[in-house]
């Protein structure tokens, strides 16, 4: 069924476009051989909902989301050169990679320009100036109709997700140093586009903290929903509990403008439960509490280095300013943070995340067990609580900031890497056809 | 496959896990690397254990990796974690992403903290963590000094930044801002401006001058409990210092200079582009050193 319908749309951009010099029926043939042959190799390297479209102008829209890669310059890189090797009758790409079955990026290239770059005639930076990458949809929308089915779809796929938790604070005058060490079983499943389940199990290995700490717990469960508005804005919603003994409702709106190196966001947080930090070594009063926030973030294109001020009520009923630095050396995040209010002078943290070796994960099947893609450690130079913002997990933007050109330009060498990932074979139809529009 | 002779020599005085590694470290200085990596792997295979094999190999992997990884640090690292000669600032930065490790050894008569009583070491990481931005941050560790945590060892952490404001033009010198220990309990403070002028310039031998002006314009501690906050802070540079540099092909170089309280004079040496060792007279009169390795994110 599914090839008929790609055959059929495969006539139809034929018709539209294409010429070869061929009969009809042969060039169709090709093309619909073409198309299922990339479609095929793209689901074999492990990338979930693959889905091509047409628009006018001999441009392919090629759909996808990426579970199985730790960078997704990598799996961008895979689907543009079996894209390129594929679809000869292609001259322009729009690659959108998907986050929970969502369209989360647009990204446009030609295909000569790739060409090149595979060829080494261009540098990786002459790639990047070429590539027009965005959260809108580029105007020329694909025709209707002209789209295949999405195939090998990511949604009740479940992930189970080990990974090591520290937790440390150094210096404190009654203690110069409290270490903890858990074990964490992260367990998440997208159950509908955009709207995903996420539950933690955390296990003790070693604690010096608080008492309720050494017992084994369950660290998260929450619903959260994503949600495209017009105008480069989204809308993430959670509900459940978030850390230990918190529970309630979250919810975020977030917008995107001026070339989308700027963002205001605006946030409200619900909670209720006596909280334990998951950054702090002291049990925290029982709370019931709103909190508002309102961000601000810059990022800047040259370099990957984003900086952010909050302002608002944050999660334990503190008001005041926070700053956010982050900047990103490759895959490695080193970030800042400054907390001013009322009852705190300055008060200092950093974040650092570190990739993982594992680049590629195993395949996403309905049930896989997989390391994290990174380790993240927090820290807070004193054991205070101001300035705290409640952890609903990872966001869209985690993703999103990897398909920016400072971050593409910082790991161009992960589209060499994506080559020794692509296997083709060179009896494959679309090697005739290539042979073939050759002489 | 035979090893050559003067490694093949050296097998029969060193421990065969310092010997198996020598090819492999061999490439990393720069030496027929190819054939020295390959003789390294060849040497690994004539080995017993599967075990010994396997560490000795990843022991070599290590040494390769950490190596070939580095690229060339620029700026010298001064034993204050910052970009400078040997006490004082100088107006530079390390490259963006570039990230900077050392320990420093500093006589207990010309230190900071404790003067005349304890030896200091300090330990450092320096990054370039914006292009011009330079951050650092260390702990000094003063053995035989009673500490908050109990231990017979004092530690002071420090935390530094260093702008590069204007880059070395032809008839213009570079000029930098920064500040010393900056955060937390400070005992190690100055703000200073320098500026740095090539004033000789040859393909061997570059001569370089260095002038500032440190201050004590931050006098509470920030980053601690308000009744702590107006304790006294210490400062290290505060009025005029200079020093100069006398730098023989980026391999050898020659520092003096004027800290504001006294003159230290030292010899630099750079190898396989990213270490850097200094042997330091302190005062003109007590040695000290600083080591330092530099790689790139």
């Amino acid at each position: 069924m599914k090839r008929l319908s790609i055959f059929v749309w495969g006539a139809l951009f034929y018709f539209s476009s294409y010429n070869t010099g061929l009969t009809e029926s042969a060039a169709v043939h090709q093309i619909n051989r073409s198309l299922i042959t990339c479609r095929d190799y793209l689901l074999a390297a492990g990338l979930e909902n693959v889905q091509f479209q047409i628009a006018r102008h001999q441009t392919i829209w090629l759909s996808y989301e990426n579970r199985r890669y730790r960078n997704e310059i990598t799996a961008l890189g895979i689907v543009l050169t079996y894209a390129t090797h594929c679809l000869p009758f292609a001259q322009h790409f729009v690659v959108v990679p998907h986050y929970r079955k969502m369209p989360l990026r647009y990204i446009e290239v030609d295909r000569e320009v790739f060409q090149k770059f595979l060829q080494q005639e261009i540098s990786a930076d002459d790639l990047v100036e070429h590539l027009q990458i965005s959260y809108e949809s580029p105007a020329e929308k694909p025709l209707t109709g002209y789209r295949s089915s999405m195939a090998q779809s990511s949604l009740f796929h479940i992930d189970l997700m080990l990974s090591p938790g520290v937790k440390a604070q150094f210096a404190r005058p009654d203690d110069p140093a409290q270490l903890q060490f858990n074990c964490l079983a992260d367990l998440s499943v997208t159950i509908a586009p955009g709207l995903q389940l996420f539950g933690q199990w955390i296990g003790p290995l070693y604690n010096e903290f608080q008492r309720p700490e050494t017992n084994s717990r369950v660290g998260a469960l929450y619903l959260q929903q994503l949600v495209r508005l017009p105008a480069r804005t989204f809308v993430t919603m959670s509900a459940g509990r978030f850390e230990f003994d918190r529970q309630g409702l979250s919810a975020q709106v977030k917008t995107f403008f001026w070339r989308e190196r700027l963002s205001l966001a605006a946030r409200g947080d619900y909670v209720s439960g006596q909280a334990i930090n998951r950054l702090l070594p002291l049990e925290l009063p029982s709370h019931n509490k709103l909190s508002y926030l309102f961000q601000v973030q810059y990022r800047f294109e040259p370099i990957h280095f984003m900086a952010q001020l909050t302002w608002g009520r944050y999660l334990l009923g503190d008001q005041g300013w926070r700053i956010d630095i982050v900047r990103l050396f490759h895959e490695i995040e080193l970030g800042f943070m400054g907390v001013w209010n009322e009852s705190l002078d300055f008060l200092t943290g950093m974040t650092v995340r570190l990739p993982l070796p594992m680049a590629k994960h195993p395949w996403p099947g309905a049930v896989r067990v997989r390391s994290p893609n990174y380790l993240s450690w927090n820290y807070r130079y004193l054991p205070c609580f101001d300035g705290l913002i409640l952890d609903t997990g990872e966001d869209f933007e985690t993703i999103a900031r990897q398909f920016t050109r400072s971050f593409i330009r910082g790991n161009c060498q992960q589209f060499q890497t994506a080559l020794r990932y692509v296997r083709l074979n060179t009896t494959d139809a679309h090697q005739k056809l290539l042979a073939e529009r050759g002489k | 496959m035979a090893l050559p002779a003067s490694i093949g020599t050296l097998k029969l005085i060193l421990p065969e896990a310092v010997h198996s590694n020598l090819a492999i470290i061999a490439t990393c200085l720069g030496v027929p690397a190819a054939s020295y990596l390959r003789q390294g792997l060849a040497y690994l295979r004539t080995t017993k254990s599967i075990a010994w094999r396997s560490g000795m190999l990843l022991f070599g992997l290590m040494f390769f990796y950490i190596f070939t990884l580095s690229v060339s640090a620029r700026a010298g690292i001064s034993l204050a974690g910052t970009s400078g000669l040997i006490n004082i600032p100088t107006a530079e930065v390390i490259s963006d992403q570039q990230v900077t490790i050392g320990i420093g050894y500093v006589n207990r008569y010309a230190a900071y903290l404790e003067r005349g009583r304890c030896d200091n070491f300090p330990f450092y990481i320096v990054l370039g963590y914006l292009p011009r931005l330079e951050f650092s941050a260390g702990v000094n560790f003063v053995p035989g000094e009673k500490s908050y945590d109990g231990t017979n060892t004092y530690k002071d952490g420090v935390v530094s930044l260093q702008f590069l404001l204007f880059k070395e033009r032809k008839f213009l010198p570079a000029l930098a801002l920064g500040a010393r220990d900056i955060y937390s309990f400070i005992l190690l403070n100055t703000s200073f401006v320098v500026a740095s002028k090539t004033i000789i310039a040859k393909p061997t031998i570059n001569w370089r001058l260095h002038v500032g002006y440190g201050s004590d314009i931050i006098d509470q501690h920030l980053g601690v409990p308000k009744k702590d906050r107006h304790f006294p802070v210490g400062h290290t540079i505060v009025g005029p210092f200079g020093g100069l540099e006398i730098d023989w092909k980026r391999t050898v170089t020659y520092l003096l200079e004027y800290d504001t309280r006294m003159i230290n004079t030292g010899i630099r040496f750079r190898w396989l582009r990213y270490w850097q060792l200094d042997i330091l007279l302190l005062n003109m009169e007590y040695w000290s050193g600083n080591l330092s390795w530099s790689f790139e994110l």
